[in-house]
């Protein structure tokens, strides 16, 4: 893999994108299959118990896969997306841009473990106020910098 | 109903097996998942200045001459890696009876992070030798104040995974080095984060 | 490089203050060498008299053990504020001095440019960052975690390297006047002009270094404010139970926590540029110096707001307390505090209306500037609606509150007149600005710390502040305050440059003459805070308050005895409502002997606060003189402390239930020896610190 831009059959594309998604998709069905008895875990509830210990372990282990394979899967796609360079320029921002999204929340969820309706509102608030004001600061400076690189010309 | 109870903080909750860290765990993640968010400021706006500096390459070389998109792939799978990796060296703190799996992952994720600051080194170098150091340009500048930065904090996650370590040897798993594995947890997956915005603005908005 | 470079960098005999006199005495360099000197000389003198003054005391041991690595939130918060109280000093003397040569300024003056340009940037840095933020967290220090009943802050030892921090931060401007010089690129260090190309001097690095362990510092700070108020209030203390004043500490916190990151950046950027030739804000090579204004001032408008919303949490108390009443629309001043913080967000390009951007985007934020005056104009209602029908009590604290409200409305109107972009381009850059800022900060951050100060003294060391004397200086603050400031509004129309050393039109100097007059009053009231200091303490057997409720209080740090003990409280309260003091009198449920006394767990003192000080401080000084080996060692010193701390264990102490009991039943017997007075007599060495119940007393609805 080199970091130039090859023109590449489109059929060709589409089927080296398949396989890539295929390939990162296989541990997440993997690990879906293994935590079955997830609801049953979290039901129960009770701490102690061998049984219940190994089936949290269980559920909580195929959260982690679950999660890494989606962040691959999400790496992989815009990661396959620049280097073939499979889109216009403007899409391709749009859609790495919109990958990345994903993946962050991907990371909250999975990594961070913040799971909105359980989650205490403290952290939540925390997240959506740090969200408010680094959208006001980045989007600002964006905002100013650019209208004053614009006259400057 | 113990699954409400037991969400009281971000990051993997040690749960009832831990009662020593129950009443610490709250507070302590609670500051540290504060700080995160105050550094997740810091990165914002050396993202908005890269941004608005990308093109400021002063007649030097641009992101399309200066990237190479190989070496961020393996980057990026070495750092995704870790993140997992600490996952289980979190469960095994949760879990293991003893603190041999613990030390095992922070070891593999040591280890992963070692390969990841190599290859980021290596591009640096590769820049430098280039004629892009950071006194070259705006674009330049900008560059070496954000991706070193997290690479900064990689490294200093680093020295707290070996200082954990070497807490555990004298003190065994307390309740200290279990919050303190906790936290780590929430730096490490933190900085993931932001290693996913870096690649998509700095390495693949600059070659798309 | 030589082993005088190796060793002390560019460190040498020029940094002396009176060695450019020495090499070339011209009149010039002769006065202005004179007077650094003179200062530096009586700063060394002070440090000196201190040093002998302890060490003949043999108060060493003491203050190490009792103060300086203490982590009890009350002794740091009463360190923050003594900090505060030597930096004010040096900041106003070097104002009145900046008064004295404009108004002798008519074609020339006394000082250099050089010299008056290091002035009004170290009054402006210290101001701000070592008079204002250290007060105003010393004061939420102090009494935030009284207010919500608990027994410490969230992270004690996090609390004592933030004031280690800021300390080591201050020290760097105390250095600056005795070696080297200080930047003379104003408060906000604007660049290109601080950039090594053209400033190469240590001026700009001893600004950079000094903001930026005050910024860390205030970082940590704004976490453990957040996390205390977040996770330890006492039981039955929701959100909208808490005092008011608590809430202001909380929205502060937030600020410094978001406020605090864009400065760093900035100034971090700033020193990359001047230590490793980076081109973040340089003239060429593709800097952008405006980016420099846009990064600074995302700090500096929440840092506005950082410096007011715990003064209006102050009026807030009291007001209510000294008009005998319960505070007016709790709710509408908790919205208003809220919205304060976020707008505060939204408003930072006000700063630089005249940097060059469209007109829609100065409209953008001249109006979201207005917007921030609803808000405060709820405040200013209720406020005088709380004094409404209330029996007014004409204490220091009130004398202050209502100076705060008349002033502060005219500084507030000035300010929408800045909002407006077309007018700020008119008065930009003027004295009208200097007026208008000054009318805002001191009215709404001095004399609020000073009212609090008042306030909250006797819960720090159990007798009160001499009324006479607090008199004088409030009246003399305000006084002096009109006097300085009103005249500029005049000149700043008139289109007097801020920051200008000379002028050569005479019609200037009337104006000048009556701001220097109001300088003087300013040091008058200076001085008489410390001659109150001095008389309450010799007078404190007459003003003592043991009994711990000297003002007729309604919420829990009252509820205690003065001085307050070192675990606060006996027994954590349960709280069933806002004002819980005050119901509890009227139930007749205070001053109860709780049914069962615990083992208390407090954490012990840590010297990691002090190690990171001195730590901090000699990297920075390493750093300013590029003294290289200092700046390795003292990295290193910063590691090992942070890493060493890790592995500290068993930090936390217990006060057996016992000596919990005895202290609690010795102050019960206070109580019930004291006779309670009521509010005429607050004054007076009646009050020992129990309030009598009488028909003014508040009603709690």
């Amino acid at each position: 893999m080199s970091g130039g831009k090859k023109a590449v059959g489109a059929g060709t594309l589409v089927r080296r994108l398949a396989i890539l998604v295929v390939a990162a998709l296989l541990p997440a069905m993997f690990a879906r299959r293994r935590t079955g008895t997830r609801s049953l875990a979290g039901s129960t509830g009770s701490h102690g118990r061998p049984e219940d210990e190994q089936a949290e372990y269980r559920r909580e282990l195929g959260s982690y896969v679950r999660g890494v394979s989606l962040a691959f899967v999400l790496t992989a796609i815009p990661f396959a997306l620049v280097h073939w360079s499979m889109l216009s320029h403007g899409w391709l921002l749009v859609a790495i841009g919109v990958l990345a999204l994903v993946q962050v929340v991907v990371h909250f969820r999975f990594f961070l473990h913040i799971d909105p309706p359980n989650q205490h509102t403290d952290d939540l608030m925390l997240i959506l106020f740090t969200s408010l004001i680094l959208i006001a600061m980045a989007g600002g400076t964006t905002w100013i910098l650019t209208d004053l690189a614009a006259r400057m010309h | 109903m113990s699954r409400a109870k037991d969400v009281r903080h971000p990051g993997l909750r040690l749960g009832e097996g831990h009662p020593d860290v129950a009443a610490d765990a709250e507070e302590m993640n609670f500051g540290f998942w504060v700080f995160l968010m105050s550094d997740a400021i810091v990165f914002a706006l050396l993202f908005a200045t890269y941004a608005r500096m990308v093109s400021s390459v002063a007649g030097g070389l641009g992101p399309e001459a200066l990237f190479d998109l190989k070496s961020i792939t393996i980057e990026t799978a070495a750092l995704l890696a870790s993140s997992f990796t600490f996952g289980m060296a979190s469960l095994a703190l949760k879990y293991a009876r003893s603190p041999r799996p613990l030390v095992k992952w922070l070891c593999v994720t040591l280890l992963l992070a070692a390969v990841f600051l190599g290859f980021e080194l290596h591009d640096f170098a590769h820049m430098i030798a280039m004629g892009a150091g950071p006194s070259r340009s705006g674009f330049a500048s900008a560059f070496f104040a954000l991706v070193p930065l997290h690479g900064l904090h990689v490294l200093a996650g680093c020295v707290w995974a070996i200082a954990l370590m070497a807490q555990i040897a004298i003190h065994g798993i307390d309740k200290e080095v279990k919050l303190g594995v906790q936290r780590l947890g929430l730096f490490w997956h933190f900085l993931d984060i932001v290693w996913v915005v870096i690649f998509t603005v700095v390495y693949l908005g600059g070659l798309a | 490089m030589t082993l005088h470079h190796l060793l002390l960098g560019r460190l040498d005999l020029h940094a002396l203050p009176f060695w450019t006199m020495i090499e070339h005495p011209t009149h010039e360099t002769i006065v202005n060498g004179t007077i650094t000197t003179a200062a530096a000389g009586l700063e060394v003198l002070a440090a000196i008299v201190v040093i002998a003054l302890v060490t003949r005391a043999g108060k060493w041991r003491y203050l190490w053990s009792e103060w300086l690595t203490s982590v009890d939130h009350k002794r740091i918060g009463i360190m923050y504020i003594a900090l505060s109280f030597v930096m004010m000093s040096r900041a106003l003397i070097e104002a009145a001095l900046m008064r004295t040569q404009q108004a002798f300024g008519l074609g020339g003056g006394f000082l250099s440019p050089e010299h008056f340009g290091e002035l009004f940037s170290t009054h402006g840095t210290i101001m701000i960052f070592f008079m204002a933020m250290p007060f105003l967290t010393g004061v939420i220090n102090f009494a935030m975690p009284l207010q919500i009943g608990t027994r410490d802050v969230s992270f004690p030892v996090m609390n004592s390297v933030s004031l280690g921090l800021t300390t080591a931060g201050a020290m760097m401007i105390v250095i600056s006047l005795a070696l080297g010089k200080f930047s003379t690129g104003g408060w906000s260090g604007y660049p290109p002009f601080t950039e090594a190309a053209f400033n190469a001097g240590v001026g700009p690095d001893y600004w950079i270094w000094a903001v930026t362990l005050s910024s860390l510092g205030t970082m940590m700070s704004g976490i453990n404010f957040a996390v205390t108020i977040y996770k330890r209030r006492a039981p039955g203390m929701t959100f909208m139970r808490m005092p008011l004043f608590t809430w202001t500490a909380l929205c502060t916190a937030i600020l410094m926590i978001f406020a605090m990151p864009p400065l760093t950046v900035a100034t971090a950027m700033l020193a990359l540029d001047r230590y490793l030739d980076f081109h973040f804000f340089t003239n060429g090579s593709g800097g952008n110096m405006m980016n420099y204004a846009n990064l600074f001032w995302l700090f500096g408008h929440p840092e506005v707001y950082i410096l007011i919303l715990p003064a209006f949490g102050v009026y807030s108390e009291i007001f209510s307390t000294f008009s005998g009443k319960l505070l007016y629309g709790y709710t509408s001043l908790v919205l208003a505090t809220m919205a304060i913080a976020v707008i505060s967000f939204a408003v930072w390009l006000h700063h630089f209306f005249t940097m060059g951007q469209n007109a829609s985007v100065n409209a953008a934020f001249g109006i979201a500037t207005m917007l921030v005056g609803i808000p405060t104009g709820v405040k200013i209602y209720d406020w005088i609606l709380t004094m409404f029908r209330g029996r007014v009590r004409f204490t220091v604290p009130i004398v202050y509150g209502l100076g705060f409200m008349m002033l502060f409305v005219l500084g507030g109107l000035s300010g929408i007149l800045l909002a407006n972009p077309t007018l700020d381009y008119q008065v930009h850059n003027t004295l009208f600005l200097v007026a208008h800022f000054h009318n805002m900060l001191i009215p709404g951050l001095l004399f609020g710390m000073l009212a609090a100060y008042h306030y909250w003294f006797p819960k720090a060391f159990g007798f009160r502040l001499d009324e006479r004397w607090g008199m004088i200086s409030a009246v003399s603050w305000i006084v002096g305050f009109m006097l300085a400031f009103f005249p500029l509004y005049v000149i700043g129309a008139m289109g007097f440059p801020r920051r200008t050393v000379a002028y050569f039109d005479p019609v200037y100097r009337p104006w000048m003459l009556i701001a220097l007059a109001g300088a003087a009053v300013v040091l008058v009231a200076l001085a008489s805070l410390f001659v109150q200091l001095f008389v309450s303490i010799r007078r404190r057997e007459a003003l003592a308050v043991p009994a711990g409720d000297p003002w007729d209080g309604s919420n829990l740090e009252w509820a205690i005895a003065a001085p307050a003990p070192e675990y606060n409280f006996s027994v954590i309260p349960d709280v069933s409502d806002r004002n819980p003091f005050m119901i509890a009198k009227q139930k007749g449920d205070a001053y109860q002997t709780p049914a069962e006394f615990q083992d208390i767990t407090m954490p012990k003192n840590s010297p990691l606060g002090m190690a990171l000080a001195v730590a901090g401080g000699a990297l920075a000084f390493g750093l300013v003189w590029h003294i290289w080996w200092l700046v390795a060692l003292s990295c290193l010193g910063v590691l090992v402390a942070i890493v060493g701390q890790g592995f500290a264990r068993d930090c936390e102490k217990v006060i057996p239930a016992a000596e919990v009991r005895r202290q609690h039943e010795a102050w019960l017997r206070t109580v019930a020896a004291s006779r309670a007075v009521p509010r005429d007599l607050e004054g007076e060495p009646a009050n020992t610190g129990l309030a009598a119940r009488d028909r003014f007393s508040q009603a709690a609805e």
